[in-house]
This record gives structure tokens, C-alpha cells and sequence, in this order.
């Protein structure tokens, strides 16, 4: 037994009201949802009945959390957060050893260069650093202009805030010491924010293909 | 029922001899499958089938397809070159891992 449209419609709202918005989860939530429905209209169930039965069974996926990748600041279903979580950690991982690893070995080892070639070096990574933050700043305009959501979109959010590595060596920082050695904490900051920068890049670009994809078709 | 916990670990396996032999299928469609095949035995939940679905899709091995049905749209996921060949691979581990489970569960002595 198919629904009517106007029944798929409820579905739908139902699914936006639990902010299932994201564009391909939500598809096959409600394919999956309306097939659970009719499966049980063949069973004699009302459409009403068969409705709340089958919300039941899903409420649990609809909760909202958050994860430790992402911080308590951005909570979504919990389809949502696994989806994002999975797709996320191996970045998380390049992130903070970007940062985390430079600061640990510059601590301890000094690598010295002539003032000249620091005064270069110190020029030419910021000038590095200011094109990801241009490029980065293009990334958030676009996908908030977008008006198709995508978990692709959700976890970009997520990262906005990384923008800080950028700004901070780019606009009160220094690359090298008083001892034209390179400086661990800003070189730190470099690394994580070009790794930041690659990882918006990276999910823009999924954004855009999943976009693409499921708008290729439509009802 | 089984216990469920026992499968858990087998889920992408599960799944990738699924879309091995059915060529291309959609979320309930292999929830439905499982179940029939296995008498009821295995219920395969959504809030574990769609996250092991995502990271097979995210790692390569599924490619996703979107067809019109009726009055909505359907997700149909499908094996890529390297799924095929991860297939191969995971059903030898888990023929392996039957393999020395059966000797540990039930050994046979020798003399």
C-alpha cells in the first residue's frame, strides 16, 4: 500500500521538526520511515496508528546529542552526530597532530636560520596563511548562502572557529624567535590552521558533490 | 532472538555480501532481507544500519544511487571496484574467524 502524498508530507514535517534537514540523511530516513508505514497499513494498521508505531521504533535515533569531536556547542540527532563522527575523525586526528607535534618538537629541538632567510620565510608563510584565510572566509559565505543543508555542512560549522589559527599568527604572531628560530606555539598555529583550512576545502567540496547528487532529481 | 551483540561485529560484512549478490539496494530493503534470511533471528537496527552504511560509503567501498519510486525519492547503495574486492577479503576473515571459533567452542581431541 503507497502513501499519498499528502501523507508523505506529514512524514516530512515530522522529520523537520526533529531537524532531519540535512538533505542526504533525510532522504533515506523518509523512504525508510513511509516503507515501515506501509508495511504495516498492509498489516490493517490506520496510517495514524501505523505512524506512532513506527515513531516509536525510532525515537531513540531522533535524540539529540553532541560529540566529544565536535563540542557540546553543536548537537544534532544522534544519526546526525554518528554520520558526522565517522566522517570526521581521521581529520580530527590530522588536526591536532598539526598542532600538537610541531609545538613538541620545536620545544625542544631550535632550528636556527640566518635573519635574512627568516625575514623571507616569516614573509612568505603569512602570505600562505593569508590566502587559506581568504579562501576560508569564501568557504563560509558559501555554504551559509547555501539553502541545501548537508551533513557536510553540519560538521564545515563545526570548524568555523579554526579561523582563529589563522587570524592569531597572521595578525599578532611571529614564525620565528628573537633568534631567527622558528617559534613552536606559532608554528603550531600554522599547521592547524592550513590543516583547518584543508578540511573546510575537503568537506565544501563533499558538500557541493552531495548537493549536486541529490538535486539531480526531484519529485 | 539471538544475541544481538554477537553480530554487531559482522554488520559491514553482512552488508557487503548483500549488495555482493543483490547488486544494489536501499536501506530497509536490506533490513528486510537480513530478517528473512535469517528467520527473524537477526534484526538489524536502523540506528546501526545507517551508520555502517555511512562508512562504508565515506571509506570508498559503497556508491550511492538515487532513483524516483512512487511518491519519493530512494537511496540505492551499490559495491565500487574496491568494495568487491573488500568483500573478498572481509569473507575470508570472517570464514577464518568461523573457523577458529568452532575449534574453540567445540575442539576436536587427537591422540
Amino acid at each position: 500500500m503507497e502513501l499519498t502524498k499528502a501523507q508523505i508530507e506529514k512524514v516530512e514535517n515530522f522529520l523537520t521538526a526533529k531537524n532531519i534537514i540535512y538533505v542526504d540523511i533525510r532522504l533515506e530516513i523518509l523512504d525508510h520511515i513511509v516503507s515501515d508505514i506501509e508495511n504495516l497499513m498492509v498489516k490493517n494498521y490506520t496510517f495514524e496508528n501505523a505512524f506512532k508505531t513506527t515513531i516509536i521504533k525510532w525515537k531513540n535515533n531522533f535524540k539529540e546529542t553532541s560529540s566529544f569531536y565536535f563540542g557540546i556547542l553543536y548537537s544534532e540527532s544522534k544519526l546526525v552526530i554518528k554520520k558526522a563522527v565517522k566522517m570526521f575523525k581521521p581529520f580530527f586526528f590530522l588536526y591536532m597532530s598539526a598542532y600538537f607535534l610541531p609545538v613538541i618538537f620545536l620545544n625542544k629541538f631550535l632550528i636556527n636560520f640566518s635573519e635574512n632567510t627568516a625575514v623571507f620565510l616569516n614573509g612568505f608563510l603569512k602570505s600562505i596563511t593569508a590566502l587559506c584565510f581568504l579562501y576560508f572566509i569564501f568557504i563560509i559565505i558559501k555554504v551559509l548562502q547555501s539553502k541545501t543543508k548537508t551533513t557536510y555542512s553540519f560538521v564545515l560549522k563545526t570548524q568555523y572557529l579554526g579561523i582563529i589559527l589563522l587570524v592569531i599568527p597572521l595578525f599578532i604572531g611571529n614564525y620565528f624567535n628573537d633568534k631567527e628560530s622558528l617559534n613552536g606555539i606559532f608554528i603550531g598555529f600554522l599547521l592547524a590552521g592550513w590543516s583547518v583550512t584543508y578540511i573546510c576545502h575537503y568537506f565544501y567540496k563533499k558538500h557541493k558533490e552531495a548537493i549536486k547528487k541529490y538535486k539531480t532529481i526531484s519529485i | 532472538m539471538g544475541n544481538q551483540k554477537l553480530y554487531k561485529g559482522s554488520l559491514q560484512t553482512i552488508i557487503l555480501k548483500l549488495l555482493e549478490s543483490n547488486n544494489k539496494m536501499y536501506g530497509y530493503e536490506i533490513t528486510q532481507h537480513v530478517k528473512k534470511l535469517t528467520k527473524g533471528e537477526l534484526n538489524i537496527t536502523e540506528g546501526a544500519l545507517y551508520p555502517a552504511l555511512h562508512k562504508l560509503e565515506a571509506n570508498g567501498l559503497l556508491a550511492v544511487e538515487v532513483a524516483k519510486v512512487g511518491n519519493r525519492l530512494r537511496k540505492y547503495y551499490k559495491l565500487t571496484e574496491s568494495g568487491t574486492k573488500e568483500t573478498v577479503n572481509k569473507l575470508e576473515e570472517m570464514q577464518e574467524f568461523l573457523k577458529t571459533m568452532q575449534q574453540l567452542v567445540n575442539p576436536k581431541f587427537s591422540l
